[in-house]
Order: structure tokens, then C-alpha cells, then sequence
């Protein structure tokens, strides 16, 4: 028996590695299907989105750097494709992260496909809405809450005359009424560096402007305190919630096939302190005593 | 003129000015005029974090370079630190952001660099639970205890054979989990509002570097 618990005291490493990478990728490669419940916060994030009316303008927030992408983008190829689903809508992409530009031309390459006559960006097309006509980017602006705060205080003055790509955007700005931030109606801030304490910091709190926020695991703990204080009207928290939002929109991608995988290893990181500890009862802690 | 824009009176008055524009219409219903001021101020702050991206370029090819005349262990990623940031940076300002080239070098090394250091986290988390996360004492079993429930709750697999654990869990989440961090959000705020009133008296000096130089003094 004491055999056992030194073997579990001493696993090498490189087990849990190879157990890891076997587990993820066979759930990732077949996946089991496992039953998903829909959380309210995410609910209500859905129910927001799929209430805009013709008119309203959102700015989505690509908050987003390569490390987080790939737990993020399971929220934004759901979200903002069911923004776009909304007729009359307006969009604004912005990005508070230097990578983030790339993220939002990957974001329109997957959910749109580009305008006649055209092949490059930012000619794209998104459920019928066309750039400049019903969407613009206006990229990345530079001091991340300095940007978040100097586009709440003036907000024409920051963002300029010009689209990330050099096209003039204040016709568009003018004919959709937009000119400070008290005109926006909804922001969607898709979160790796937690902005959205920001955007409630200078958008929620003086302007009262709704807010949804998608983020990775280890943003989650600072958005729930401000969903549960009523200043983000909807959270999506990491795989988890985008596999929701996607279930619920109907826009099924990688978030719900990874969710069996999510499983797995969320078993595997329990039995692992369990069998931590066996190993650490039955031999360590006895030889520490000797 | 140098030496009255060096003087610790003028940059404390700056200082007391820019904290009274960006404080007071914050919590205070002010004119326009002052908010004015205020969006001004903020605008401009977007324009100095861009020259400070400038300022960091600087330092980091000072140190780099250093290390590398030094040959201090490792120089050699020094140098190959210094030659991707400059060709990224010579490429970026000649041929525009959306060059073949500076498209290759972001798509091809930066984000997967990025994405897989980040996804190596996963691999460390489990040999790591199973190494150190060992209840040695009465708080160890209970932070063990509260990452079981949180865990389950999470899990979809977890939340559908053992469906009373959620509860559990969310009741750790929305009660525990919040009040440890309203303590933490209010006394961050708490400590803004003080940096904010010890700003406006003058009393802090240590953000325009007064207090090293009063000690070289």
C-alpha cells in the first residue's frame, strides 16, 4: 500500500502533461456531447442584443490580444454576428489593444464576406450591412483607459476624420447622428485585459450607457461584481458562456465543441489534487514526520 | 526659463491643476468650461501614451544592447530581440501595416508565440494541482474545498451528474467570492479618492520624481 501512495507522491510531471494533451485532444477530436445549462447572466446578455431596434448603435470593443483569442472568440463569432442580425443597426469596431485590429478583420473574414466588386479590407459584408453604409472600424486608439475615457469626453475628437484604413467616416458619423458618446446606445466590450471597468468607470457611470462584456476565466472574478452591482447588463464568462451564447443564437462553433474538453479537464485538475494529496498523506507527510 | 520649468513650485502647480480638472467634474457637477478642460486633458493623454510607446522602444534597445556588449548570460536573445522589434518597426513605418510582410511576421510568430504561451498554462495547472495544492492546515482545506465546488459548478459535466454542487458553488461565487472583492474595488477607490485629495494639496510628489531628487539634495 505505501508503494502506491510513494507513486502517487511522485508522478512525474510530464504524466499530467501527456494525460493533459490526450484528454483535450481526444474531447476535442470526438466530441462526447455533454448536456450544457444556460446561465442567466449569459440569458440576459442574449435577451439585450436580440432587443436592439433599428436606430441603435453599438460599439463593439475588441479588448482582445493573441494569448486570449482563442477564449474569446468563441464570444465574438456569436455576439457580434447576432448584432448584425439586427436590422437597422450600427456598428462601430474599436480595439483597445494593439493587436486587436487583427482580430476584428479575422472577427468580419469569418461571419462576413466581401462586398461585390471588391477583395480586400475593409470591404466587407455582414448579413447584408455594408462598410461604411451600416458598419466602420475605427481601430486601435492607443493608453488603453485613456483611449476608453478620451473617447467618453469627446468623442468625435478622438476618433478623427478617418477609419482605421484612411477612409473619411464623419458623413457616416453625421448621418447616423453620432456625435458624442451619450449617442451610443449599447457597447460590447469582448474582454483579455478586463477594459470593461473601464467603459463603466467613464461610459456607465456618467452617461449611464448599457454595457454587455465577454471575457476570459481570469478577467470573470471583476465583471460579475459589476454585473451583480447592475453596471454590465450582461456577462459571457470564457468557453463556458460563449458555448452558451452559442447554443442560444444558434451561431454553433469551437465554444460548444470545446465544452466536453472543459469538462475533462476540469475532472482531471480535481483528481489530480485528490491523488496530490493521497500521495502527500500516505507518504509524504510520514517520511517528513520520520 | 528651464530652470522655472524645472522648479518643484511649477510642476506642483501643474499637478494641482491637472488633478483639479480631472477630479472635480468627475464627482462634481461642473460648467462647461471646466469639462472642457477636462476632455482636453484626456484627449491629450492619448497623445502622450503614444509618445510613451516611443519612450519604452528607447529604454528597451538601451538595455538590450547593454546586455549584449556586456555579454551578460542569455545576450543572445537580447540580439534577437532587438532585431525582430526593429525590422517589425522599420517594416510597420515603410510599407504600411497591412504589408505582406509585417502581416507574415504578426500572423506567423507574434500571435501563435502569444497563443501558445498562454495555452502551456493548461499543462502546468494539472502537474501543479497535483504537486502543491496539498491541504497542509485548516485554510489550505478550505480554499481546496472552495475550488472544488467553483470547479464543479463550472464543469457542465460536473454540474450534470452532481447537480447539487452548483448551488453550492454559485452561492460561493455571488456571496464569499463578491465580498472578498467589494473590499478589494471600494478600498482601490478609497485609495484613488486619497491619492486625488493628496494630489490637489501638494502632498504627492513622488509621480514627478521630486522625492529622489530631494534625497540627491
Amino acid at each position: 500500500m505505501s508503494n502506491l501512495f510513494k507513486i502517487f507522491a511522485s508522478i512525474d510531471r510530464r504524466v499530467w502533461h501527456l494525460l493533459t494533451f490526450i484528454l483535450v485532444g481526444t474531447t476535442l477530436l470526438r466530441p462526447i456531447g455533454l448536456p450544457l445549462k444556460v446561465s442567466p447572466e449569459v440569458k440576459k446578455a442574449y435577451e439585450v442584443i436580440d432587443s436592439l431596434k433599428s436606430g441603435d448603435v453599438v460599439l463593439i470593443n475588441f479588448d482582445i490580444a493573441a494569448f486570449g483569442w482563442d477564449e474569446i472568440k468563441g464570444s465574438a463569432l456569436s455576439m457580434v454576428p447576432h448584432i448584425f442580425s439586427k436590422e437597422g443597426v450600427k456598428v462601430i469596431f474599436f480595439t483597445d489593444q494593439d493587436q486587436g485590429y487583427i482580430f476584428i478583420e479575422r472577427t468580419i473574414a469569418e461571419i462576413g464576406r466581401p462586398m461585390p466588386g471588391y477583395d480586400r479590407f475593409p470591404w466587407y459584408e455582414i448579413h447584408g450591412k455594408k462598410y461604411l453604409q451600416d458598419y466602420i472600424n475605427i481601430g486601435f486608439i492607443p493608453g488603453f483607459d485613456k483611449a476608453i475615457a478620451a473617447l467618453a469626453q469627446d468623442f468625435r475628437g478622438t476618433v478623427g476624420r478617418n477609419d482605421w484604413y484612411g477612409n473619411n467616416i464623419e458623413k457616416w458619423l453625421d448621418d447616423n447622428g453620432i456625435k458624442s458618446a451619450k449617442d451610443i446606445d449599447l457597447i460590447l466590450t469582448l474582454d483579455c485585459a478586463g477594459a470593461q471597468s473601464y467603459w463603466v468607470s467613464y461610459w456607465y457611470i456618467p452617461y449611464k450607457t448599457r454595457i454587455l462584456n465577454a471575457m476570459i476565466g481570469v478577467s470573470a472574478p471583476g465583471s460579475i461584481v459589476n454585473y451583480n452591482a447592475g453596471m454590465l447588463e450582461g456577462i459571457v464568462i470564457s468557453i463556458r458562456g460563449a458555448a452558451e451564447y452559442q447554443y442560444l443564437s444558434k451561431y454553433y462553433g469551437m465554444a460548444l465543441v470545446s465544452m466536453d474538453a472543459f469538462s475533462i479537464i476540469q475532472f482531471m485538475l480535481i483528481i489530480a489534487i485528490l491523488i496530490g494529496n493521497i500521495g502527500y498523506y500516505g507518504w509524504e507527510r510520514r517520511q517528513e514526520k520520520r | 526659463m528651464s530652470s522655472v520649468i524645472r522648479s518643484r513650485e511649477f510642476l506642483l502647480a501643474i499637478i494641482i491643476a491637472v488633478s483639479f480638472f480631472i477630479y472635480f467634474p468627475y464627482f462634481i457637477e461642473s460648467p462647461k468650461p471646466i469639462t472642457d478642460i477636462e476632455s482636453w486633458l484626456v484627449s491629450t493623454t492619448v497623445v502622450i501614451a503614444s509618445f510613451a510607446v516611443m519612450v519604452s522602444l528607447y529604454t528597451m534597445t538601451r538595455r538590450e544592447v547593454m546586455r549584449v556588449t556586456k555579454r551578460v548570460k542569455g545576450w543572445p536573445y537580447s540580439l534577437l530581440m532587438i532585431g525582430l522589434a526593429w525590422f517589425m518597426i522599420i517594416v510597420g513605418v515603410t510599407l504600411g501595416k497591412d504589408a505582406v510582410a509585417f502581416r507574415f511576421c504578426a500572423d506567423s510568430f507574434i500571435l501563435p508565440g502569444d497563443a501558445t504561451i498562454y495555452a502551456i498554462l493548461v499543462f502546468y495547472m494539472t502537474s501543479a494541482a497535483a504537486r502543491t495544492f496539498k491541504v497542509r492546515d485548516l485554510e489550505s482545506l478550505l480554499l481546496l474545498l472552495g475550488a472544488f465546488f467553483v470547479l464543479m459548478q463550472q464543469a457542465p459535466l460536473g454540474e450534470y451528474l452532481f447537480p447539487w454542487f452548483g448551488p453550492i458553488g454559485s452561492w460561493l461565487v455571488n456571496n464569499l467570492a463578491m465580498a472578498a472583492s467589494r473590499v478589494f474595488t471600494i478600498s482601490a477607490t478609497l485609495g484613488g479618492i486619497v491619492l486625488a485629495i493628496r494630489l490637489l494639496a501638494g502632498k504627492e510628489m513622488a509621480m514627478v520624481g521630486l522625492i529622489a531628487r530631494r534625497e540627491k539634495d
